[in-house]
Parts: structure tokens; C-alpha cells; sequence
């Protein structure tokens, strides 16, 4: 049984011209038909870059953005079906944590609240006391301190608050986070804190995230399976290994190819070259996305739009190279 | 990890104010006026009231430091006193602005939509009345008393509170701690209450400094007009205006009022400036 | 491309900025060179001072809060740190320009993109408008900017973000400067994009014979475009080396950590390793060594002298106690 399934998930932004009656002229299709699923334990990353609607995949996941069109399943039940008790319930159970870690807490709220809030919304224990008690231990749990409990966001660094919102999204005991680009604002080296410090989570209380990312790095370290996304839609989905040992469709190729590496490999820089611009999600290229950059675009790449294909076993592509 | 902050926000703020002199000034201002308004029992030497014809127009002298007006009244005490129903006015009327300002521009900018349309055209209505013509009209239509006065006043201020509420709510509203009290399950209000307005409320504190000054010369003004607090209630605009047939005679009843009331919007204007400054290198969030 | 000769030389330069809560020692004794030709990186995290060195060399630190203590910035021949604000104007722009990682809050919105480059030019060259448009449009074109005739009229919010680093570029090679310092320059960009402003500067770089300051956070990007590396931490350089060098036999214990705790593409591995504790904030920086806190080799001097850049191979200098014998 899957925790987390979506089907066909949409979500139009509309764009509308005009100040005094706006009228609608047309829509972002910022998600488009987006389809996957996740295990218990298991993390799906989700990789594209800017316009690819991955961090809006993450947002109408979680109902923060209500979606266009599709469906998402929660342990195996619909969210349109949910009554009001339900979804309070989802908000205990489905948390997420966010990628800028300067706007994420309320800068006038000291880390006792900040984190013990979900306690209180939620009626999860009832003294004052027993919050504290709580906050105190999952304040612990992510690597800091008693006397962090009553300083002020500010007075933290960048690693420490996104710890404060990873405490944040843990105290209502979920099963399911979202982690949107929870490390791509940090250095280095505190990324590589957190990312341990996530995967040791994941362990310990047998979490399920959706890890979504433009770092194909990081996504290798931590997926199990992978999705990677272009332009509100998903061009290749199947497991860690496979992504990365054979990449099929174009976007990835090109994608893995432009990285440039931490070390000496001998690889000049034009090498890596993907030509063209990334197209506006407010006006896709006809056909399939990907075919204005695409170095094996076909007629019929201008006209259609592949569909997901499965090209091995657990291995799927939108391409017509295999359709 | 940082050194511990030794400077809580506060003192930061504090430290920046007193660097602005004339911030310093007017502050200082505030307090005197502050101070004079509510122990006027304790400092006035006469009762306000007490009128003795004997003394009237009675130059300034070691018994009357200011002198005395048409009816014998010792003018500082009535000054003081002045100084308590201006206060009792602008506390008033500031009051009502504010909650029902904040209120409205919170909801019209948290939840946008219909409701925010409804609630800046109400405020745009009221806004198009020129300077104190919205006070005079409401003011015309309840009769002069104190009570009216501060009703008056408190409409009167009200959509410069909905206007920067509303602007500093639909600022704060984009931050993504927003969206975070959502996913944690908040209601909008406990967000509005917790979230939104602890950061709206710079902007608000300007404001509201900064009206203290403008409800106090309104207040005056109608009171110049006769149409404030009635007399023998002391209060600088109307002394003021009676003053205005004595000035050959004794033109100290009318200045000194008016030197009061210059004083005073003066000092809120200074600390309402410095605090602006103050409050605005935003403070590393 | 012509190389061996020093273009620039920066000697112990420390900069400090003074604030409400003390005085930050933002840069403490940088020195380093870079050769004509050269393309030098400048690698390091938030707050290792790589970005205050950019201003420092030009000349662009506010002061007040900022003040350069002391040092010397040798540029053909004249110790930049010496010259009046109007020569310094005359270099600025020209010989040593500088394009910054965000492209929107460096073009002005209301001017015409075509105009902004046209005022870098004309500030530094004696010609007339005609001629200088018409070198506008050559630059755009140069920088592969589509439609360079009609693309000059547009507004810098009707282009993408490699697009306007592009214009940035242009600009900042109007000039034919000897020296282009790029401050994180794809690092606002998407990773599809950063290869060909990449390539770019590296094209242009070679044509031009210009020497360039790179400075990232980003490992790769230094791996892959620059010749010799600087490392920085806490406003010191920690090791110095060609790009081989640093990438194949890393010294000092930061650099290490730092390349061992970046999730490798090519390998799998489960835990990555961390450097423990976190960066020192600069108002209190420790004592010796700044980085003697979080280092697992620690001895006694390095928490109470500040160890001093020394080579141990040639070319390759490192600043630890690790290599420096019987100190």
C-alpha cells in the first residue's frame, strides 16, 4: 500500500490582463498531469529546475494550493473526500519543511511556540509543561539545545533554523514530509549536516518524504526512486539506480552531462552545453516540451506529446525515442 | 554557533532612537505631556474652574505664572487640565481608530478578494471627505459633547489604520512561515493573531504616534470652532478661540494654549519620525 | 593564451566593517596573485570573506561600516589601495569590471538594456553615439544574445536569467578589461543554463587574454573553469593551489572536509561526512588558527598562533600545522 499516490495531478494558474475587469487570457500549467506514488520509508525525489512545477507538485500535494485537476491519495484514500476532521488529521500526519530557511518561522515567535504550536492546534498533550517537555526532546532529537527554546529566529544560523523547521514538521509524530529544497540555501558543509541528519530520521521513525531538488547530487544521495520533471510535466520516473546508471530520456542525459563535477575529470566546460533557453510554462512549445533543445527531436516530437512509457522493467520515459 | 545576542531587539531599537536628537526631544515631550495630563490634580495650583472676576486678566506674576483669563481662572491650571482632556481625547478616538482600523485592514488584506474591495472603498469613502470635514460632518450630526468628539475624531482617523494595516498585512502575508502555520493546521485567524500581525506592527506603531499629533490639532481645531468640548471644560482649542477677542488686552490667554498645543504635536511628530527610523534598518530577521 | 606575468597582487589585505554589535574582522591578511591570462578561483562558504575581497579590490566597500585596515593591491604596477576615488573611477568599469550573481538587482529596470551597456561604454571610451551603439550590438552579439538588433531596445525584466547575465557580461566586457571578477555568477541560475554562461566567460576569457577572479561556493564550477584555486575560510585563505592540486590532493583538514562532505555523483555512499560545529561569527573569531574549533588534527598552536601560508609542494601552499615542520 502506498502512502502517498497521485493521479494525473494539475494545477493552472490563471493569468489574467486588465485592471479594472480582469479577464482571464490564459494559464500557467505549472503541474500537468502528473502521476507517481511513494512506499512507507521510502524517499521519491523530485528533480527539475526552474519551471519544471516540482515545488508546486509539493504544495497542492499537501492541499496548501488546491489543485486544477487529478487526484491524491493518502494511504490509499482520495483527499477530495476528506471531511474536516480528516484533514486535521492529514495536517498531524503530512508535514513539510521548506527551502528557504530565513522566511520559514514566524521571527516573532521564540522556538518553544514555533515548534510546540502543532501540540496545541492538535490537543496532543495538555500541560504547558508537557509541551515544553516535548519541544525539549525533538529540539534534542535534530541536534540542539535546551537553552535554544526561548531565542528568536534570528538569533540562528541557516543550518540551525531549517533544524528548527525539520523539529517543527516532527512534533506532530507524521508519517509523510515533504522536503522542498530543504538544503539548497545552505553551505556545503551544513548540508551535508542535514542530510544526515534527515536520512537518520527517515530511519529512526520510518518516515516517507518526497525530496524535491534541482541538485541531481544531493537527490542521488538520498532517493530510493526518482521523478524527474520538466515543464509541469514528468519525462522519466524509475528507481535511484537505474536513473542514474542509464538515463533514457534526453532531458536527463542532458541534465546529468551540464554538472559540472567536483574534481578533475578531464571534462571541459563546453562539453556540457545543453543549448536554448528553458521555455515559459505560460507558453509550452507544442508537442513534447523538451523538443526545442532536444538534440533527437523528430517531427513528430513537434506535434505530440509522448506519454510515460514503461522501457524496463520500473522504468518509465515520455520520449518517442522508445514510444 | 553565534555568541549569545547581549542586545534583545528592544535595546537595539532603544540604542538607534537616542542617537536622533530631536527623536530624543520629542520623546521627552511625550513624557511632560504624559505626566502633566495625568497627575494635573496633583500639579495644577487652582482649580480650573474656580472663576473669580476680580482677577481677570491678571498678568503673569509669581501668584499666576501664566496669569489669569476673562473670568479670573488661573490660566496654567487650565492648561493642565487642558492638557488632561486633550489626552482623554486622543486616547479616545485613537482607541476606536485602531481597533476598528486594524481589524478591518487586517481582513481586508489577509483574505482579499470581495471582502478587501468592500472594506478600501468604505475607507476611500471616508477618505474623500477634505481635512477635518469628516470629523466636523459627524460631529455637526451628534452634537458637541466630549464623547461625541472622540467619536468623531476616532472615524475620523480610522482609514489611515485600515490603509496601512492593510498594506503591511498583505506584505507580511507572502512570507512562507505563512504558508507553514497552514501546514501545521492553523485556522486564518489564529494566523492573522499570531503571524501576521506581531510583524504588521511597525508601520502601526508610526502611525499611531504620528496620529496622536493630528487628533490633537483636530481636536483643537473643533474646539476653535466651538464645536468640541463645551465650555467652562478646559481645552486649548477652545480656549483658543475665546481668547481671540481678548488679544489686545491680554494676548497671553491665547498664546500660551497655543504654545501648548504647538509644543505637544510638535514633540509626537519628533518621536514619531525618530521611532520610524528607528524601527527601519530592519533588524537582522 | 599568454600567460606567467602578474597581473594582479594582493598583500595582506584585512578588511574590517564596524557595527552595532562590533567590529567584524571580515578579511584578515589576504594575500594571492593572479597571472595575466589566468582564471584564479575563489572558493569558500557564506561568510569566508571571498565576496569582500571582490569589493575590496574594487574599491567598492562602504565605509562607513566597512574600512580596509591595511594591505596593498597591486595592479600594473600601482597599489590600487593608494590611488584617488576619480583615478580608481578610471579603472573601475574598464580594466577590472565585475559582474555579480544577480543580474536583475545590477541592471537598472526602467532603463533599455541597450542603453545601460551603451553608458559603460561611452564612460570609458572618447566616441561618438553611433559608433558606440553599433559596439553594443556587436557585444550582444558576441555574448550569443538572440536578435542582438532588436534585443539592445528591450527592458532587462523581458529577459530570462541567463539572458541578463549575458547582458552583464556584455557589459562587463565592453571595456576589454584585464580583469573580470565574477561573484557567483550561475549561482542564481539553473543548472541547464549554467554551463553556457560558463562556457562563455571562458570563451571570451581566452579571446580577450583577460584575467579572471572567479569566485563560487560551488566546487564543480571551480573544478571545472579554474587554473589555480584559493581557498578560503573565515576571512583567511587556508590553501592555494593549481586546480589538480587542490581537487587531487586536497592539504589542509577544511578543504578536506569540504570536498568529502559533497554527495558524489559517481559514488554511493551512505553517511556523508560532516565537518563538526558550524562557522565562527567574525566579531569574536577564535584565537590562531580560525579554524582550529572544528578541526579533528588540532594541537596545541594552532589555537594560539595563526599558522602562515606555506608551500609544500611546488606551487601548492597551505596554512596548518599539519606541514609546517618543528614550529
Amino acid at each position: 500500500m502506498s502512502i502517498v499516490r497521485v493521479d494525473n495531478l494539475k494545477k493552472y494558474f490563471p493569468i489574467d490582463k486588465g485592471i479594472i475587469f480582469p479577464k482571464i487570457v490564459g494559464y500557467v500549467k505549472a503541474v500537468d498531469d502528473v502521476s507517481f506514488s511513494l512506499e512507507k520509508g521510502e524517499t521519491l525525489g523530485l528533480v527539475g529546475e526552474s519551471g519544471s512545477g516540482k515545488s508546486t507538485t509539493g504544495l497542492v500535494l499537501l492541499r496548501l494550493l488546491e489543485p486544477t485537476g487529478g487526484e491524491v491519495y493518502f494511504n490509499e484514500k482520495p483527499l477530495s473526500s476528506f471531511t474536516e476532521p480528516d484533514f486535521k488529521l492529514f495536517r498531524q500526519k503530512a508535514q513539510i519543511v521548506f527551502q528557504d530557511p530565513f522566511s520559514s518561522l514566524n521571527p516573532r515567535m521564540i522556538i518553544k511556540d514555533i515548534v510546540g504550536r502543532p501540540l496545541k492546534i492538535h490537543g496532543l498533550v495538555k500541560t504547558d509543561k508537557e509541551i515544553e517537555e516535548k519541544v525539549l526532546s525533538i529540539l534534542k532529537e535534530v541536534g540542539l539545545k535546551e537553552e535554544h527554546l526561548i531565542r528568536y529566529p534570528h538569533e540562528f544560523s541557516g543550518g540551525q533554523r531549517q533544524r528548527i523547521a525539520i523539529a517543527r514538521a516532527l512534533i506532530s509524530n507524521p508519517e509523510f514530509i515533504v522536503l522542498d529544497e530543504p538544503t539548497s540555501a545552505l553551505d556545503v558543509s551544513v548540508q551535508a549536516q542535514i542530510l544526515n541528519l534527515l536520512k537518520e530520521l527517515q530511519m529512526r521513525r520510518s518516515l516517507s518524504y518526497l525530496f524535491i531538488s534541482h541538485d541531481l547530487s544531493v537527490i542521488k544521495h538520498v532517493s530510493h526512486r526518482v521523478a524527474v520533471m520538466y515543464l509541469g510535466k514528468i519525462v522519466e520516473y524509475t528507481e535511484k539506480e537505474k536513473l542514474f546508471k542509464n538515463p533514457l530520456h534526453p532531458y536527463t542525459q542532458a541534465l546529468l552531462k551540464s554538472i559540472p563535477k567536483p574534481k578533475i575529470t578531464g571534462e571541459e566546460i563546453e562539453d556540457k552545453v545543453i543549448e536554448g533557453e528553458i521555455p515559459s510554462p505560460s507558453n509550452p512549445p507544442k508537442g513534447c516540451r523538451f523538443n526545442t533543445r532536444c538534440p533527437y527531436a523528430k517531427p513528430v516530437c513537434l506535434e505530440k506529446e509522448p506519454s510515460l512509457v514503461e522501457v524496463e522493467k520500473g522504468h518509465f520515459v515520455a520520449c518517442f525515442k522508445y514510444e | 554557533m553565534n555568541k549569545k545576542k547581549k542586545r534583545t531587539q528592544f535595546a537595539l531599537i532603544w540604542r538607534r532612537l537616542k542617537r536622533n536628537k530631536a527623536a530624543v526631544i520629542g520623546f521627552f515631550i511625550v513624557i511632560l505631556y504624559f505626566t502633566v495630563a495625568i497627575f494635573a490634580p496633583y500639579i495644577a495650583p487652582y482649580d480650573p474652574y474656580n472663576q473669580d472676576l476680580a482677577k481677570s486678566f491678571l498678568p503673569i506674576s509669581w501668584v499666576h505664572p501664566l496669569g489669569c483669563d476673562e473670568f479670573g481662572r488661573d490660566l496654567l491650571s487650565r492648561i493642565i487640565y487642558g492638557a488632561r482632556i486633550s489626552l482623554i481625547i486622543q486616547l479616545g478616538s485613537i482607541v476606536i481608530a485602531l481597533t476598528l482600523g486594524v481589524f478591518l485592514g487586517a481582513i481586508g488584506g489577509y483574505f482579499g478578494g470581495r471582502l478587501d474591495e468592500v472594506i478600501m472603498r468604505f475607507m476611500d469613502i471616508l477618505l474623500a471627505f477634505p481635512g477635518m470635514l469628516l470629523a466636523l460632518a459627524i460631529i455637526s450630526m451628534l452634537g458637541p459633547s466630549l464623547k461625541n468628539l472622540i467619536i468623531a475624531i476616532g472615524i475620523y482617523s480610522l482609514p489611515q489604520f485600515a490603509r496601512i494595516t492593510r498594506g503591511a498585512v498583505i506584505a507580511v502575508k507572502e512570507n512562507e512561515y505563512i504558508k507553514a502555520a497552514k501546514a501545521i493546521g492553523e485556522t486564518n485567524g489564529s494566523i492573522i493573531w499570531r503571524y501576521v500581525l506581531p510583524n504588521a506592527l511597525s508601520p502601526i506603531i508610526v502611525q499611531t504616534t504620528l496620529r496622536m499629533a493630528t487628533v490633537l490639532l483636530t481636536a483643537a481645531g473643533l474646539g476653535f470652532l466651538g464645536l468640541g468640548v463645551q465650555p467652562p471644560t478646559p481645552e486649548w482649542g477652545a480656549m483658543l478661540s475665546n481668547a481671540r477677542m481678548y488679544l489686545r488686552v491680554a494676548p497671553g490667554v491665547a498664546f500660551f494654549p497655543g504654545l501648548a498645543i504647538m509644543i505637544v504635536v510638535l514633540g509626537f511628530n519628533l518621536f514619531g519620525d525618530g521611532l520610524q527610523d528607528a524601527l527601519n534598518p530592519r533588524l537582522k530577521e | 593564451m599568454i600567460m606567467g606575468e602578474e597581473l594582479l597582487r594582493v598583500e595582506n589585505l584585512t578588511t574590517h566593517f564596524y557595527t552595532e554589535e562590533g567590529i567584524v574582522k571580515a578579511l584578515d591578511g589576504v594575500s594571492f596573485s593572479i597571472q595575466k591570462g589566468e582564471i584564479l578561483g575563489l572558493v569558500g562558504e557564506t561568510g569566508c570573506g571571498k565576496s569582500v575581497t571582490a569589493t575590496s579590490i574594487m574599491r567598492l566597500i562602504p565605509v562607513p561600516p566597512g574600512k580596509i585596515v591595511s594591505g596593498e593591491i597591486w595592479f600594473e604596477g600601482k597599489d590600487l589601495l593608494k590611488l584617488s576615488e576619480d583615478q580608481m573611477r578610471k579603472i573601475r568599469g574598464k580594466d577590472i569590471t565585475m559582474i555579480f550573481q544577480d543580474p536583475m538587482s545590477s541592471l537598472n529596470p526602467v532603463l533599455r538594456v541597450g542603453f545601460q551597456v551603451l553608458e559603460a561604454i561611452l564612460a570609458h571610451f572618447p566616441i561618438q553615439l553611433k559608433e558606440g551603439m553599433a559596439r553594443v550590438v556587436e557585444l550582444f552579439k558576441k555574448v550569443n544574445i538572440p536578435d542582438a538588433e532588436q534585443s539592445v531596445s528591450r527592458y532587462p525584466h523581458q529577459f530570462s536569467g541567463g539572458m541578463r547575465q549575458r547582458v552583464m557580461i556584455a557589459m562587463a566586457l565592453s571595456g576589454q578589461p584585464k580583469l573580470l571578477i565574477a561573484d557567483e555568477p550561475t549561482t542564481a541560475l539553473d543548472v541547464s543554463i549554467q554551463a553556457q554562461i560558463l562556457t562563455l566567460i571562458k570563451r571570451l576569457q581566452k579571446e580577450y587574454n583577460t584575467s579572471v577572479l572567479l569566485i563560487s561556493h560551488d566546487l564543480g564550477v571551480i573544478a571545472t573553469m579554474a587554473q589555480k584555486v584559493a581557498v578560503m575560510y573565515a576571512g583567511r585563505i587556508v590553501e592555494y593551489g593549481n586546480v589538480e592540486q587542490i581537487f587531487n590532493n586536497p592539504l589542509h583538514p577544511y578543504t578536506k572536509g569540504l570536498l568529502k562532505a559533497i554527495p558524489d555523483l559517481d559514488e554511493d555512499r551512505e553517511w556523508l561526512e560532516v565537518i563538526p560545529g558550524s562557522v565562527p561569527n567574525l566579531i569574536y573569531p577564535p584565537e590562531g588558527c580560525r579554524f582550529h574549533p572544528r578541526c579533528a588534527y588540532v594541537k596545541d598552536i594552532c589555537k594560539k598562533e595563526k599558522p602562515p601560508l606555506i608551500e609544500v609542494e611546488e606551487g601548492h601552499k597551505v596554512a596548518c600545522y599539519e606541514y609546517s615542520k618543528g614550529r
